[in-house]
């Protein structure tokens, strides 16, 4: 079977993060020496937090708007194929072109909002990728959120309208429709998206860097930018240790903490769910 | 005739409400619209804006004369097309094995009764979890023993060894199709190969657009691999415009930076709109929310 080409490279780096292993030498076995170093090292656990609270506020905002989008997008009026590939579109763009737009969307210099500042007081702007990192990255993640959207849509349009007009019967309010018809029908569709979202925000690593990294600095040491500390994740530590510091053990360790910590997310989430959750063949 | 009159009124109202809410219903639609445009609309103004213009505060909306020759610059201080074709030869090579491997494998799974099945299929799932940008350090260990590092070989094996979202995506559509069909073909004396790319490849186009789509665009955005992997020329245009467009004090040309950028969403934007209809149709026939 081919998965094995998937599979080895898997098993190669649990075997590498038990070793000291730089790149050029023969391994030496150390056993659970890097996953101790690790513990110990304060911007590994630093980057590791930050990383979780990235997770949980990018899956908050994406969830919530995307979910929020769908309903709207779901009405009935004219245009609305059109209103749905707009929102669509940025899904597609490219992670480098996506940074540099918002880089320049949201810099002091070039940007749209510093510009309506400006406008009313000259001294009047702020630096929102110094200012507010994880908010400015968080921005870029709803821009992009189409796939998810789409993906809600589809459950909404799957929602039985005999329901939906029963309740309007009843004279009840969208609102509570959306709240008490909407969400519960697509909670498997959110836990979905959710579990998703833990592997996808586990694995930015382009975006932080490039966002903040400065304006002139040579890419050539792409991997050598530090970006602001509400911005250090856990792969980005664990690619410097590869790539800047030849230390693969490490790395490797780092990134299987890594898949612990989001494994365990995922298992508490699920758990923790599991009474709201509506399945249809229950 | 007085209650007449009440309900009139009160049908008006409705009426009237009914209006105001359609009408706040396409305003919202429209900010909507603009917010999720603005970005790619700001990107194409600030691209013909001179350097100057990009530096000074405070931002201006208009530039003072549009600067086309950002156009020229960007195409002309890299090399451009050789980058262009890089990326699009290596997302080939990329997809094609990509599409026929994991269209194999989602056969297999959707089909064929294997002791085993069960818990291979649960390792495509398991694969589906692990971000794929955390592989490449280990991999890059891998390669670098096997003498890959930059070479296009690093991207084949990818494809060969077919990315579990696909094989995902193709098993659950494989699983809706109607057996009949397939064992008629079997009776007439067709293999399973050619079962699988005689019958079912040609009825599965929403499918295979999608992967196709999703597989292209992953390659042409990619970023990470080609930075760690290749080098030179050989790199693609993501990591070359990175690159590019510093001159020698190590100032970046933010503008012919933003030009190249457009350049390069062309493809992206016009394959996006040709192949929108299918992905969406794709990916929901196989995420098996609508069967």
């Amino acid at each position: 079977m081919f998965i094995f080409l998937n599979v080895i490279p898997m098993i190669y780096s649990f075997y590498l993060s038990l070793t000291s292993y730089d790149g050029l030498t023969i391994p030496h076995f150390i056993g659970l020496k890097n996953y101790l170093t690790l513990i110990r090292d304060y911007r590994f656990t630093g980057s590791l937090i930050q990383t979780i609270k990235f997770t949980f506020f990018n899956i908050a905002a994406t969830l919530i708007v995307s979910l929020l989008l769908a309903n709207f997008l779901n009405k009935k009026m004219k245009g609305r194929i059109f209103f749905r590939s707009v929102v669509f579109l940025p899904y597609a763009v490219p992670i480098i072109a996506t940074v540099f737009i918002w880089k320049t969307l949201l810099n002091r210099e070039s940007g749209l909002i510093n510009m309506f500042l400006g406008m009313i007081n000259s001294n009047l702007s702020f630096n929102l990728l110094v200012n507010v990192p994880m908010g400015s990255l968080i921005t870029m993640f709803i821009w992009q959120i189409g796939g998810g959207m789409v993906i809600f849509l589809a459950g909404i349009q799957n929602i039985p309208s005999d329901l939906i007009e029963a309740a309007e019967i009843d004279g009840a309010s969208q609102f509570f429709i959306f709240r008490r018809i909407t969400i519960p029908l697509m909670s498997p569709l959110i836990m979905y998206q959710v579990v998703v979202g833990i592997m996808l925000s586990f694995s930015v690593i382009v975006q932080p860097i490039l966002l903040t990294s400065s304006p002139g600095a040579a890419f050539t040491a792409f991997l050598n930018q530090q970006p602001p500390y509400q911005n250090y994740f856990t792969l980005i530590y664990a690619f410097q240790q590869a790539f800047t510091n030849q230390s693969f053990g490490i790395a490797m360790a780092a990134t299987w903490y890594m898949f612990l910590v989001m494994f365990v997310l995922a298992l508490i989430f699920l758990r923790a769910t599991k009474r709201f959750v509506y399945y249809e063949y229950e | 005739m007085n209650m007449n009159k009440n309900a009139m009124i009160s049908y008006k109202r409705y009426k009237l409400q009914r209006n105001a809410r359609k009408t706040l219903r396409y305003v919202f639609a429209i900010v909507i619209v603009i917010l999720f445009l603005i970005p790619l609309f700001w990107l194409i103004l600030s691209s013909l804006k001179t350097q100057t213009e990009m530096v000074t505060f405070p931002p201006k909306f208009m530039p003072k004369k549009f600067q086309f020759q950002n156009y020229i610059l960007a195409v002309t201080k890299i090399d451009y097309l050789r980058y262009l074709l890089n990326t699009i030869e290596l997302s080939m090579i990329y997809t094609v094995p990509g599409i026929i491997t994991a269209s194999i494998f989602g056969y297999a799974f959707a089909r064929f009764h294997a002791p085993g099945k069960k818990f291979f299929f649960n390792i495509v799932i398991l694969l589906l979890m692990i971000p794929p940008v955390a592989v490449l350090i280990p991999e890059y260990a891998f390669y670098a023993k096997l003498h890959l590092i930059n070479t296009y070989y690093i991207w084949l094996l990818w494809g060969i060894g077919a990315n579990p979202l696909y094989i995902y995506l193709f098993r659950q559509f494989f699983s809706y199709f109607p057996k009949e069909l397939e064992e008629a073909a079997i009776l007439d004396g067709c293999s399973r190969l050619g079962v699988l790319f005689r019958i079912l490849m040609p009825l599965s186009k929403p499918v295979i657009v999608t992967v196709f789509l999703l597989s292209f665009l992953f390659v042409y955005g990619d970023f990470m691999a080609p930075v760690i992997f290749l080098s030179g020329e050989k790199t693609t245009l993501a990591v070359a415009m990175a690159n590019g467009y510093v001159i020698r004090n190590g100032i970046l040309l933010v503008s012919v930076l933003l030009s190249g950028i457009v350049i390069y969403l062309i493809p992206v934007i016009l394959i996006f709109s040709i192949g929108q209809k299918y992905y969406i149709q794709g990916l929901l026939s196989s995420s098996g929310i609508k069967g």
